[in-house]
């Protein structure tokens, strides 16, 4: 790397908490997350020589390998049914791709920019992974309603991504 | 760039690891605006009414109920009264219904 130290230790140094972070998102038990996040650290190490930079951001780099792990996790305890619907198919390229921190500021500047019931439907939906007679149960609105203003939600979005 | 249902799912997923800050205030405040039940539903229950801690925090339901304690729901069960109306009665209030 152009600071002198390794793709691994700016790794280890920049996204630690990043890792820990996330995998401590998906998974409860803390001594699971520990040994996941253990398991990221060491194929970051591992795989470092493959990184091409032309390819992909390292933060991208890093939030795959992180994220399969996590899946790997739930596959290998045949639990797939725990695996939250937010997390990819781990061979979806075409997704792995947006995950960069431009593409999350865009969608930032979106959401501040709807209306706040449409943007909290939104959050709720694909953020925490509520389902929509729960957001409607949540917001104090009728399912029927709901349905529409998610609708209303995505229409809008699309307007500006 | 067309955003899609699972492209948003991603990238929400994405924020759990990248923390944007502007999309963490957002949601913040989305979860302060509407914090989560403490029953999923918020809806009558046999004799626990259970509201959602905006509700509650004000001092009770929109039409005046409040939840009852777990002593006055086994006094009701025991009375055989299951509809116990707005409010809820004394023993001494009740004892010529016993």
């Amino acid at each position: 790397m152009s600071d002198g130290r390794s793709l691994a230790e700016v790794v280890y140094e920049d996204y630690g908490d990043k890792i820990r972070g996330y995998v401590h998102t998906h998974i409860g038990n803390p001594e699971d997350a520990e040994d996941v996040a253990a398991s990221v650290f060491l194929k970051i190490t591992e795989r470092s020589g493959s990184f091409d930079a032309s390819k992909s951001s390292i933060s991208t780099w890093v939030f795959t390998i992180t994220k399969n792990t996590v899946i790997d996790f739930y596959r290998r305890r045949k639990v797939t049914e725990e695996i939250p619907e937010t997390m990819a198919d781990a061979s979806d390229d075409s997704l792995e791709a947006i995950c960069t921190e431009e593409t999350l500021k865009e969608l930032a500047r979106a959401l501040e920019q709807m209306p706040e019931r449409l943007r909290d439907i939104i959050i709720f939906r694909y953020y925490e992974g509520m389902k929509l007679k729960d957001i409607a149960v949540r917001m104090d609105m009728s399912y029927a309603n709901i349905k529409i203003l998610h609708k209303k939600a995505l229409a809008e979005l699309r307007t500006y991504m | 760039m067309g955003v899609t249902e699972k492209s948003l799912g991603v990238l929400f997923d994405f924020q759990r690891f990248e923390a944007n800050q502007v999309l963490s205030r957002l949601i913040r405040e989305a979860e302060e605006r509407y914090p989560r039940k403490t029953e999923s539903s918020g809806k009558y229950k046999g004799f626990r009414i259970v509201g959602d801690e905006k509700t509650m925090a004000s001092g009770g339901l929109p039409d005046g109920r409040r939840e009852l304690s777990d002593s006055e729901i086994s006094w009701v069960n025991a009375a055989g009264q299951p509809d116990m109306g707005d409010k809820p009665r004394s023993i001494e209030e009740q004892g010529d219904r016993l």
